[in-house]
Order: C-alpha cells, then sequence, then structure tokens
C-alpha cells in the first residue's frame, strides 16, 4: 500500500488530533462521519468536561446507583477490567485527585489559566475502583461519595478500536483511526501501515510498520500543566500517592492485538515499571520504553532501532 | 379426576405458577432498587448486583480472546492470522500514515 491509495481526513476533536485513512477509494468524508458519531456518543456518556454526560451524573450522584446508556456501562464496565487486569495501576477512581491536581477543565483551558488562579490541594489516590457497583438490570452504576471517575486512561483508546471496527464494517478495505495517538488498525493490510511514534505530537519520531492491532504511546511529559506552587504536574496519576506518577519510564509506546490494550499497557509502565514489565513478557506485547533521561529499552517484538527508519 | 376438573386443576397451576414469578420478579427489582453503595471495600466482583451469567465478550484487553470490544461479536477481521503477536515491524521510507504519540 502506498500513500497514493489510500485517503485520510483529519480534524481536532477532545484536545487532540483525529484521524482516519482507508485504503482505496472509501469515501473518506463517509469514513469521518462514522469516527465523528461515536465520539459525539462518547463524549455524551463518559465526558469528564460535560455537566450533562452520563458520568457527570453518576460522579455528582455519588453514593447512589444511577441509571446510565448501555455505552457509558460498557465503558466503565472496561476501565474496571482495566483496574483489575493492573492490580489498580489504571484506576478509574481517580477522577477527584485530577481535579484536585487542578485538571478540572478541557487541558486548553487548565493549561491557559494563571498558575495563581486555583490553590493544589492533595487528596489520597485511588483503590476505590473495588467500591464501583455495577447494575447490570436496570444499568445503573453507584460510586462511594467522595470518589469521581474519569475514564481518560481507558475510553479514548476504546473509542479508537471501536471506530477502526465500524468504519472497515461499512466502507471495507483497510482502516487506521488515531485519536490523540492511540492508533487502531482494521481490516487487512497489504504492506503495514507507516506509523511514527514520538513521545509527543510533532517530537521527534521513529518510524515502525503497523499490520494490525493497537498502538499507543503514553508519557508524563505531555498534557502538562503548572500548578500554583510552580511544580509542573501530568495526567497520569499514581494510585498509591494521589500524585502524578515519577516512575522509571517517562514515556511508553506499546504495540497489542488492540488500542485499548496497548493503552492500559502504556499506562502502566509509566504508573508502575515493574509489574508493567512482567505484563508485557507475560501478554507477548512489544513496547518501546523511555526513561527519565531519554534512553531506550525495547520489549518484545519491538522493532530494533536499525530496523526502524527514522 | 374428569375432563373438567382436570381442566381446572391444571388452571390453578397456571395461575399459581404466573403469580409465584411474579412476585419472585417483583422481589428481586424491589432488592434491586434498593441496593446502595458502600463507602469503601469490597470487590467489583462481589459487588456487582447482578452478573450475566455466561456471557463472554471480549474486552480488547486480554490477547487470548482476539475479537473487539464491542457488543456485535468478533472482529471481522483484525489482521492476518496469528494475530497476537508481530504487529509492529521495521518502518518504511516515505509519508507517514499515522502517529502515536502522547496527547
Amino acid at each position: 500500500m502506498s500513500a497514493r491509495d489510500s485517503s485520510t481526513t483529519t480534524w481536532r476533536d477532545w484536545s487532540c488530533t483525529v484521524l482516519v485513512t482507508t485504503t482505496g477509494p472509501r469515501q473518506p468524508e463517509a469514513a469521518a462521519d462514522v469516527v465523528r458519531d461515536l465520539m459525539a456518543d462518547v463524549e455524551r456518556a463518559v465526558s469528564r468536561f460535560r455537566p450533562d454526560s452520563d458520568l457527570e451524573r453518576v460522579n455528582d450522584g455519588a453514593g447512589r446507583l444511577v441509571a446510565v446508556r448501555p455505552l457509558t456501562f460498557r465503558l466503565v464496565e472496561t476501565a474496571l477490567r482495566a483496574a483489575r487486569l493492573t492490580h489498580g495501576a489504571v484506576d478509574p477512581t481517580l477522577g477527584a485527585t485530577l481535579c484536585a491536581l487542578g485538571y478540572d477543565a478541557d487541558i486548553a483551558v487548565v493549561r491557559g489559566r494563571p498558575a495563581s488562579s486555583w490553590a493544589p490541594t492533595h487528596r489520597p489516590g485511588g483503590g476505590r475502583w473495588r467500591s464501583v457497583r455495577l447494575d447490570r438490570t436496570l444499568l445503573r452504576v453507584g460510586i462511594p461519595a467522595g470518589v469521581r471517575l474519569d475514564l481518560g486512561a481507558t475510553a479514548k483508546a476504546w473509542t479508537a478500536d471501536e471506530a477502526a471496527r465500524r468504519v472497515q464494517r461499512r466502507l471495507g478495505g483497510a482502516v487506521l483511526v488515531g485519536i490523540g495517538g492511540d492508533l487502531a488498525a482494521a481490516g487487512r493490510v497489504g504492506r503495514p501501515w507507516r506509523i511514527d511514534v514520538a513521545e509527543t505530537e510533532g517530537a521527534d519520531a521513529v518510524r515502525v510498520g503497523l499490520s494490525h492491532g493497537g498502538l499507543a504511546t503514553s508519557s508524563v511529559t505531555g498534557r502538562r500543566w503548572t500548578a500554583a506552587d510552580g511544580a509542573v504536574r501530568h495526567h497520569v496519576v499514581d494510585p498509591r500517592t494521589g500524585l502524578p506518577a515519577a516512575g522509571r519510564w517517562r514515556t511508553a509506546s506499546v504495540w497489542a492485538p488492540t488500542a485499548l490494550a496497548a493503552n492500559v499497557a502504556s499506562t502502566w509502565a509509566l504508573v508502575d515499571s515493574e509489574a508493567a514489565a512482567g505484563h508485557l513478557t507475560e501478554r507477548g506485547l512489544a513496547a518501546r520504553l523511555v526513561d527519565r533521561e531519554g534512553r531506550v529499552e525495547l520489549h518484545g517484538d519491538w522493532p530494533s532501532a536499525e530496523a526502524a527508519a527514522s | 379426576m374428569n375432563p373438567r376438573q382436570r381442566l381446572l386443576a391444571r388452571s390453578r397451576r397456571y395461575l399459581f405458577g404466573a403469580v409465584g414469578t411474579a412476585v419472585v420478579a417483583t422481589g428481586a427489582f424491589v432488592a434491586a432498587a434498593h441496593a446502595s453503595v458502600p463507602d469503601s471495600g469490597g470487590t467489583s466482583d462481589d459487588t456487582t448486583v447482578q452478573q450475566n451469567q455466561g456471557e463472554q465478550q471480549y474486552d480488547g484487553l486480554d490477547p487470548s480472546q482476539p475479537g473487539t470490544s464491542t457488543d456485535e461479536g468478533n472482529s471481522p477481521d483484525q489482521g492476518d492470522s496469528g494475530s497476537l503477536s508481530g504487529g509492529v515491524s521495521g518502518g518504511q521510507a516515505g509519508s507517514a500514515d499515522g502517529s502515536s504519540h502522547a496527547s
């Protein structure tokens, strides 16, 4: 496959770049509409920054079981599975902690604030995902008082997977969907998709081929803001401390059979490098990890620097 | 027991069976409606009000269960056979189709 026989549409949403590429004459606008529609549904379901989203109704109704859309229920279930898989390292109950750290609005708004406009407060970390209650019969979600859900670690990647599958089913061919750097491929592709992997958008990249599955990058160098005390914060929180993760890796890029699995593994690597390394090995996932000094370590089938064209 | 008596006996069984089912269903509904959220503790497994028994859905997290994270069954095509590994390879020259980065 070459660039000549594929069509790409990009736009901005969720404070990030969204991309959908299809092979052949596959109606790129139709593909983009599928992705946009799904993203709108997901936003109505679980946006932390929309007062009318199901997620915010659950958060504001802490202590009660709140009826939600099937999509919301599924995304909460997915987040809880991620928490269980990672032994709580990827925790969906860190919403209040993120707010206390200053991340209580769209990141563009947070970054645009004067540093002194809010006072950071330390809140205990997560670990309360075990207390989230699910009522499958009536599709209700309940959280304990004091807890707020944030599905940021899983909902975006899930959406990339689902969007790629829907576009592929609607239009056929091979499809690549990227939402904020979470990539999902669907359909058979004659030659791997050419993917530039970077710590943040526009930074120096290494080139890899992606034939199937998902690719996700998490980094403490993205989604940063300056707190009132002058400290630079980022959005990857260690549930054990309630503070921004300060582990061995600053950036983790992971390949997995889905973008969701890749994102969970890459987030986990930033929070708990040792446990995540065991997971990568056990599941046969490929990863490129960058430490605080910029040194790179490769896991699994991730191509060597010589194989990856830069 | 003549045919009329048999018919009456059968009607009673159906009637009582239907009433019993309605009572059980109402009880389950009331119990679910009064469930409250604990302050802490427990696990998401044992605090789930009802599990949908027997339902096996791929959640997108476990590579031993290839498929998709949807309600609509397995993926039509997530790639070549042996798709649980080997998804990344050396890059090729040319313009990029996409990029993976932190947002």
